[in-house]
Formats: C-alpha cells, sequence, structure tokens
C-alpha cells in the first residue's frame, strides 16, 4: 500500500509541473479526482482493507488529498496571475478615482443634521419664501409696531403684508395651523433679510429650525433634545451654556452657547473673548404663538429652536466668505 | 447697556470679580456686547421688551435677585412742590396724539455749577462728559431710573409750551449744535410757536442750561414708542434719549424718575421746587396677573414649589396680592412693561433660578405620524443621482436683477439694484458659477442647483421647485431612467413630456426639471425583473431631410399602431446639407410576429408624411 502511495505522489507532482494551462489543470484534477480519478480509487481501495491497516493508511490516504487539492489550487492562482501572481496586472497601483459629483457643504450639513433629527422622530417641513406678515410675525408674538419686526430688517415685496421671509419660523406658525398635535418637525431653509452683502452676510441665509408640540412638553425636553444634538455634531465631549434669553415667539427663551473649541472657554479671537460661541435661540413656543395657530395652550405646551447655518458650514468648512459659498465659487476637490 | 463696577455697587453689595458678575448677568440674559478690559465696565447687550434694563436700577435689581442679596434704593425727594402764582405757571399745551404723559416741575433760584465727584465719576465711568450740576443730574437719573429728561431755561422760553406734529421745512439745532431738519414722523415741543426740542429724540441749544441759568422748567415725557422709533430713524439721531424712549416705558416710571431728579437738584443745586402742569390724560393702572403651579410645574419639568416662586418673584418686586394652595395672584411692578402672560413669570422664575438648574428630561412621547412631503426626499434623490453621475450641486443666490418682465416678483425696498428682483429660472446662476469654473481651468464639469423661482400672475406669487442641470440629455436620459422613466419625448418646442404632460425643458447645454411635476410619473423600483424576459430590437437608419427633426419623426411613429415596446434614437449624422441620417432602434418582444409588419408601416407612412427614406 505505501508503495502504491509513493508512485501516486511521484506522478501527481510530475503530472503538475507539466500543466501549463488551465485546460491542463482541469485534466489533472479529472486523473485525480474524477470518478476513476487515481486518488479517487486509492482512497476507495481503503475499504477493503483489515481495520488495522485501515487505521494506519486512513489518515495518510485524506493528507495526501488534502495536499493534491492545496496544490491545484495554488496551480490554479499562479495560472491567473502569472508567475508573479498578477500575470500582466500590478494590482499594486491604488488607482484613480472615477469622477463623482459632490453635494453642497450646506445640503451635507442639512443632511447630517436630518438624520439625527429623523432618528429622534422629526419629520422635515417646509413651507413658502414668499410669506404672509401674518405667519412671519403675526402669529409668532410679534404684532404690529413691535421693535422686533424692524430689526429683521425685512424685504418686502408689497408693504406691509408680503414679504420674504426673515425666518424658518414661519414655517412653525404654517405647520402649528395647519396640523394637529403631537407634531415633531426640523426645518431647514432659505431665508432673506435687507442687508448688504459683505464676507460673512448676504442677503438670504440658511437656517434651521426645530419644534415640537405634545402634551407635557417641558423645558428640560428642549434642553435634552439640544444637549444630544450638539454631542452629534460635535462629539459626546461637547459643552454647552444655557442662559436666559429673550426672543418674541418664546416664553421662557433660552440661549444655547457653545463652548468655544480653539481656546476651551479662556477667550479667544475666534470667540471675541467670551470663551463661548453663541449657536442658537431657543425657548418655549409662546402662549399667544400656540393659541393664535389654533393650538390649545391649555392641553399643549412646545418648544422650538432656530440657528443659522450659514456660520456653521464655513466654519466646518473654512470658507471665509459667504458670497463664495453661494457664488459657485467653491472647488470641489 | 453699560454698567460700570462703582456705580453698580451703590445699589447692590457684591463681593464677586467683574467677570464672575458678567457670568450672571449673562444667565440673567444680557450676554457682554464687547469683551472685559481693564475699565470695571461691563458693556452688556440690550434686550429688546425689558426698557427697564436700559436702567442701572433695573440691571441691578435682576443681579440682586440672581445672587439673593439685597437691593439697595437711591433716595428721592416725595415731598410736594411748592405751589406757584398764577402767572409763574408754565402752561403745557398738547396737541400731539403721541404723548402719553408729560410732566414738568420747575425749580428757581438753582445755582448751576461743577457736579461733585461721585456723579462726574459715574457718568465719566459710563462714557458720558460732565457738562454742569443740571444737565448731569437729568443724564444720571435717565441712566438710574431709564427714563429720559429735558431741563430747559425758563429765561429763554417766550412763555408756554406746547407739544406738536413738526411741520414742513421746520429746523432746529440740537443741544450738540447740529442743525436737524425735522422729518413728518417727528413731534416737537415749541415755546413762542419755535421749536425747541424734538419730542423723545434730542433737546435744543437755543433753551439748553448754562451757568447763568437761575430758573429751570424740568420735564419728563412718555410717548408712542413706534412714533419716536420712526421719527429717529427718519431724522438718522441715535442717543441714549432715544434708545429709551423707542421702548415700551410706563408712565408711572416718571414719578420715580422725578422725584429722584428733584432731590438731587435741590442738594447739589438749591433752590425751591414748584409743581407744574402734569399731562396725563389716562393713568396707567397696575396690571394683576395669576401664577398656577401646575403651570410653573409643566413648562420647568422641575418639582418647583409656591414658596420659591414667592421668594423669587418678590425679589422682582412682583406683590403678592393674594396667595392659594397652588395659585399666587401678583401685582406687576410697574417697570416691567415687558410681562404679557403667566409664562412669562415662569420665565421669571427659571432665570433667577438659574438655567443650569433645569434638568435634561428625555422626549419620551410617542413619536408622532410623519409629516415630511414626499418631494423633500424625492429631491434629495435626485441630488444622490446627479451626484452619482458626476454633477456638483451648488445653491445660488435667488435675489437678482429685475430684467422688468412683468411676470417677475420684484422687491419695493432693495439695497441695491442688482439684488431687487427674485429669480425666475436657475440658469443664470448656474452659468455664472460655470465661468467661474473656467476661469480656474476647469471645464467638462456638470452642475446643478435644486431650487425654487418665482413668478407672479394678476392674482397670485407663485413658487416653482426646480432642478436645471448644465449638462446634456444623456445626463437627462440616464435620471429619467433611474425613475422608470422609459417613455418620455422632447417636443419641438424643446419642452419635455412624459404622459402628455410637460415636465420641463431642455436647452443644447443644460435640461430643468420642475420636480413637483416629475414626481408623479416616477416609479420606484423600477426595472427590476427576476425573469429575464427576451426582446429582440432593430435598427432603422433614415434619410431625413434637414427641416424635418426627431420630434416630428416621434410624433408620427407614435400615431401608429403596433407591437414595439419602445424606441430610441442612436444617432443623428450629417449627410449633406439636405439630409440627416437618424439611426433608432425598436424593440419588440422576441416572439413577436408582427416585426416586419410594423417596420414596413413605420417606413412606409414616414415616407409619405415627412419623404424620409430608409437606408436599410
Amino acid at each position: 500500500m505505501q508503495a502504491k502511495i509513493d508512485a501516486l505522489k511521484t506522478q501527481f507532482s510530475s503530472d503538475l509541473d507539466s500543466v501549463k494551462s488551465q485546460s491542463d489543470l482541469d485534466a489533472l484534477y479529472l486523473k485525480y479526482f474524477g470518478k476513476q480519478g487515481s486518488t479517487t480509487l486509492i482512497m476507495k481501495s481503503l475499504q477493503g482493507l483489515a481495520l488495522d491497516d485501515k487505521k494506519t493508511y486512513g489518515p495518510i490516504l485524506n493528507d495526501l488529498k488534502k495536499d493534491q487539492e492545496q496544490a491545484i489550487k495554488v496551480k490554479k492562482s499562479s495560472l491567473e496571475h502569472g508567475s508573479t501572481g498578477l500575470l500582466g496586472k500590478d494590482l499594486t497601483i491604488p488607482g484613480i478615482p472615477m469622477p463623482m459629483g459632490r453635494l453642497h457643504p450646506t445640503t451635507t450639513i442639512i443632511r447630517e443634521m436630518n438624520e439625527f433629527f429623523r432618528y429622534q422622530g422629526f419629520s422635515i417641513g417646509e413651507g413658502p419664501e414668499i410669506e404672509d406678515v401674518e405667519y412671519n410675525f403675526r402669529r409668532l408674538n410679534l404684532p404690529e409696531g413691535h421693535p422686533a419686526t424692524d430689526l429683521q430688517d425685512t424685504l418686502f415685496i408689497e408693504e406691509p403684508n408680503l414679504l420674504l421671509r426673515t425666518h424658518t419660523s414661519s414655517v412653525e406658525t404654517r405647520i402649528l395651523s395647519s396640523n394637529k398635535p403631537p407634531l415633531r418637525v426640523v426645518v431647514p431653509g432659505k431665508c432673506y433679510r435687507n442687508e448688504t452683502t459683505s464676507l460673512t452676510n448676504s442677503a438670504f441665509f440658511y437656517q434651521y429650525q426645530g419644534f415640537v408640540v405634545d402634551q407635557g412638553i417641558t423645558i428640560g425636553h428642549l434642553k435634552d433634545t439640544l444637549t444630544k444634538f450638539h454631542q452629534f455634531l460635535f462629539g459626546a465631549d461637547v459643552k454647552l451654556r444655557f442662559r436666559y434669553k429673550y426672543y418674541p415667539e418664546v416664553s421662557p427663551g433660552m440661549g444655547v452657547d457653545m463652548e468655544c473649541r480653539f481656546c476651551h472657554g479662556s477667550g479667544c479671537k475666534i470667540c471675541k473673548f467670551r470663551g463661548f460661541i453663541e449657536v442658537l435661540g431657543s425657548g418655549m413656543i409662546h402662549y399667544n404663538t400656540l393659541k393664535a395657530c389654533g393650538i390649545d395652550p391649555e392641553i399643549y405646551s412646545g418648544f422650538a429652536f432656530g440657528m443659522g447655518l450659514d456660520r456653521l458650514v464655513m466654519s466646518k468648512y473654512g470658507i471665509e466668505d459667504i458670497r463664495k459659498l453661494y457664488g459657485g465659487e467653491i472647488a470641489y476637490l | 447697556m453699560k454698567i460700570p463696577l462703582i456705580w453698580l455697587k451703590d445699589y447692590v453689595e457684591t463681593t464677586k470679580s467683574i467677570k464672575e458678575l458678567s457670568a450672571d448677568f449673562t444667565q440673567l440674559g444680557l450676554m457682554l456686547d464687547k469683551p472685559l478690559d481693564e475699565t470695571n465696565v461691563m458693556d452688556l447687550e440690550q434686550r429688546l421688551n425689558r426698557s427697564d434694563l436700559l436702567s442701572m436700577l433695573g440691571c441691578a435689581r435682576d443681579l440682586a435677585a440672581f445672587e439673593g442679596v439685597k437691593l439697595t434704593l437711591p433716595k428721592t425727594y416725595t415731598k410736594p412742590g411748592l405751589k406757584s402764582a398764577s402767572d409763574e405757571l408754565i402752561k403745557v399745551n398738547v396737541e400731539s396724539k403721541v404723548v402719553r404723559r408729560f410732566q414738568t416741575r420747575i425749580f428757581r433760584g438753582i445755582k448751576v455749577g461743577p457736579s461733585p465727584k461721585w456723579l462726574v465719576d459715574r457718568l465719566s465711568a459710563y462714557g458720558m462728559d460732565s457738562i454742569n450740576n443740571i444737565v448731569d443730574i437729568t443724564n444720571f437719573v435717565m441712566i438710574e431710573y431709564g427714563q429720559p429728561m429735558h431741563a430747559q431755561d425758563i429765561a429763554k422760553l417766550a412763555g408756554d409750551l406746547t407739544i406738536r406734529p413738526s411741520k414742513p421745512g421746520e429746523t432746529i439745532t440740537t443741544l450738540l449744535g447740529t442743525e436737524v431738519e425735522l422729518t413728518k414722523a417727528s413731534h416737537v415741543i415749541t415755546t413762542g410757536g419755535e421749536p425747541i426740542v424734538i419730542l423723545g429724540v434730542v433737546g435744543g441749544k437755543r433753551t439748553g442750561v448754562t451757568s447763568t441759568t437761575t430758573d429751570i422748567v424740568l420735564d419728563a415725557g412718555n410717548y408712542d414708542s413706534r412714533s419716536i422709533r420712526q421719527s429717529s430713524r427718519q431724522l438718522k439721531i441715535m442717543n441714549e434719549t432715544v434708545s429709551r424712549d423707542d421702548k415700551f416705558l410706563d408712565p408711572r416710571l416718571i414719578d420715580f424718575a422725578l422725584d429722584r431728579a428733584t432731590g438731587l437738584i435741590l442738594e447739589l443745586a438749591g433752590g425751591s421746587y414748584y409743581i407744574n402742569d402734569d399731562y396725563y390724560p389716562t393713568p396707567a393702572t397696575p396690571q394683576t396677573i395669576k401664577l398656577r403651579l401646575s403651570r410653573l410645574q409643566l413648562l420647568s419639568g422641575m418639582d418647583l414649589d409656591l414658596k420659591l416662586a414667592k421668594k423669587i418673584l418678590k425679589s422682582l418686586e412682583y406683590i403678592v396680592i393674594e396667595e392659594g394652595s397652588d395659585t399666587l395672584t401678583l401685582e406687576v411692578p410697574y417697570f416691567r412693561t415687558d410681562i404679557e402672560v403667566e409664562d412669562d413669570l415662569v420665565s421669571d422664575i427659571l432665570r433667577i433660578h438659574n438655567y443650569e438648574n433645569i434638568p435634561l428630561i428625555a422626549l419620551s412621547t410617542p413619536v408622532p405620524n410623519d409629516i415630511t412631503d414626499p418631494i423633500y426626499r424625492f429631491e434629495d434623490r435626485l441630488r444622490d443621482l446627479l451626484v452619482a453621475q458626476g454633477a456638483h450641486e451648488h445653491i445660488t443666490n435667488s435675489l437678482t436683477q429685475s430684467e422688468g418682465r412683468v411676470d417677475q416678483v420684484v422687491l419695493v425696498n432693495a439695497l441695491t439694484s442688482d439684488q431687487n428682483a427674485l429669480r425666475t429660472d436657475l440658469i443664470p446662476g448656474l452659468t455664472h458659477v460655470l465661468s467661474t469654473y473656467k476661469k480656474h481651468k476647469l471645464s467638462g464639469i456638470k452642475v446643478f442647483e435644486l431650487g425654487k423661482v418665482f413668478r407672479r400672475n394678476e392674482q397670485n406669487y407663485l413658487e416653482g421647485r426646480l432642478l436645471t442641470v448644465m449638462a446634456d440629455a444623456n445626463s437627462l436620459a440616464t435620471l429619467m431612467s433611474s425613475h422608470g422613466i422609459k417613455n418620455y419625448t422632447i417636443s419641438k418646442a424643446l419642452e419635455i413630456i412624459v404622459a402628455g404632460k410637460v415636465i420641463g425643458s431642455i436647452t443644447p447645454t443644460s435640461y430643468t426639471l420642475v420636480t413637483t411635476a416629475l414626481l408623479p410619473h416616477t416609479v420606484s423600483y423600477t426595472g427590476i425583473v427576476s425573469d429575464f424576459g427576451h426582446t429582440t430590437s432593430q435598427d432603422l437608419s433614415l434619410l431625413v431631410p434637414t427641416k424635418v427633426i426627431y420630434a416630428d419623426i416621434l410624433t408620427i411613429i407614435d400615431s401608429l399602431k403596433g407591437d414595439w415596446l419602445g424606441i430610441t434614437c442612436k444617432s443623428m449624422t450629417k449627410m449633406d446639407d439636405k439630409i440627416n441620417n437618424y439611426l433608432l432602434t425598436l424593440t419588440w418582444e422576441a416572439d413577436s410576429k408582427n416585426i416586419d409588419t410594423d417596420k414596413s408601416n413605420i417606413i412606409a407612412t414616414l415616407k409619405s408624411k415627412l419623404a424620409i427614406s430608409s437606408k436599410s
């Protein structure tokens, strides 16, 4: 038996050496592992042996079979890739990227934010950019002559009733007026103001608004949501400061600042030596706003927040001039 | 509002550093407007709705409540003044609707001179020059109480005072010596018909107090804040008086402020105080408001009790009128003109309790229904598909220069003429982007924008959602195919048509789709089947007269009946000046029996209707 095995080994090895192509290899496979293949037959012959011999030769034959199969595999690979293992193709060259488009940085940031809020159960809301004074000011607890309406530097289409929305809060009043709570909504969108264009200000800008109306909503929910949001955007170690801040459309109002990431609160040029950077305005939706939108403020309460997006986009991408951001003067590397 | 530390300490005892104090003010809602320097003055932001925070006392009151320390109020003179002889009274005639109150007091036999050091120091720390004791007192009390006031030299008055709207062409020389031409929105105080003060804005030089003055009339008024705002805006005058008078001040403040000024005048300039006219047709009444414990607990999310609420509100000078087991009825202090609703009391309580103490509470109510409009996600998908094609997204300005078109939406108060209207399409913005690219030697790049365009008709203003891609028809074909739209055509007017509906348009260098029109025609998960059906296709090579275009050919073929599943144009080649060669591919089910009939039918019809001959 041992002699037979040795002969088979020698034969296999010389046969393998003479394999020059895939078809040679296929033939060799058949010769040894086909139904009448030499290896197949010698394995079968094991059955006719005495028990002791079975014990001796069983493992030997198994190893032989494994070795042969492995040798065929290696041969197959070397046939495919040539003797160097590559066969005319140098797979070690990393490649050149195929042309691919890019999203605008503002879209990228909006998507990132939307992603966070979608998992918190928020819908995405939209509304008209040409807006009625009713939704832009009145229902936000900004009666005629309120000083804040002056400060908005509104661009009018027809004075005094038709304007370009000065904030995304107008979408909040529209959605509150036409939907029943519970509501969780974020609103990314373009807003406008009557301002001369400069490095940091343009006549249009992006805001990101969010609001929740339900039974039992507290300012603690607002604080928690904004904390998680900033942790998502800036990392778990982000440090926020919550303070009272007046906004006409909320009461109580809340300002949120983030510890300056450059000086860690000690004060530098970036944060204008405040140690903190104002990131957003928020608060509990004003009693009068809920009422004006047809929601009973004795049953429902809610919070709202709003932030400018452009400054965030510009700082994230190192763009210094807002006119370049929205003037096509950004190169996608 | 500038808060010099030495002045603040007149009312609040504190050992905190200026840095700590400014951090406290930040928590209270007044952030630093400018960084701290070595001067020991905090420059705090203004708060739009609280006129009392434009006073030293108002800021000190909030701080004292926040720190839990006592507020020391200034000394005031509350004794009644002497009665003037009837011929010595100065009558005030109010012929203006913007005046809610106008109180005057007369001082005779005063001595105008320099102010004492404590007064000069405080004004100077605030950033004001000392003029003389009388002017300094009016400035000091204005900053201390937030109530502007003026002193006029009685010797320079031509009798009574009249308050009336200004007349066209009237001018006045202000205290600073500049001549101002008055506008329609202004109101003035006149004497002998001549304006001497612009109401709520600035005093005149002519009747001002000088070193020789012995008798003065001191006035403090309360006006419609909007009128003052309009007046100062038109005149382009901004000063300490305007910044207070254009806020909502309570007329009761006048009593406190004038009592304080009276005390100071008598102390620093001597003389006697006589009462004079107090125009006050509708005296203000105290506002009462009820706070429910349940409301406080609901909005705060905290287990606060009424005892704490009471303590905080009292420290802010609310007066408890009635106390129930779970309610407090309060009188709002006169200077808190910002208080509108019960929730504003909750604001005050949380503010003084410090926002840092509000707990984080995770949203735990069931997630509401999704109300996202499908168009939002559709447009986001369009972005992804175009990016996959190698196109770059851009966002460009919605404001543009008016072209004088009747359907363009024009702004009435634009600051610049190059941004005085809303765009009607996206191509100009993207063309500009490509020209920038070209400048930087970037060519062959596709760009796109998804955005709104605006138009008007006789009744309405319309907003449309467009996608414009600066790319060729192959890009469009890829995009349409990704949405399962195989059969779209382009009309002779270069409209893109799906199922008989116009959904966009095409130019040699771009195409535009109305996303809301496209969405209904799209199919999700299109073109994916588990059995590989067999189709067969055959080419038609057509010799087409140059005046005929593909849209014509398609119109004819679409009017015929046959078994073909689809038709595409592979290429168009110019043969000579008269003939173009179009290569069409038609697709049938593999087992269709009518391929030959269909083909000959098409060829025959094209020949008879459009004089097209077939090469194949």
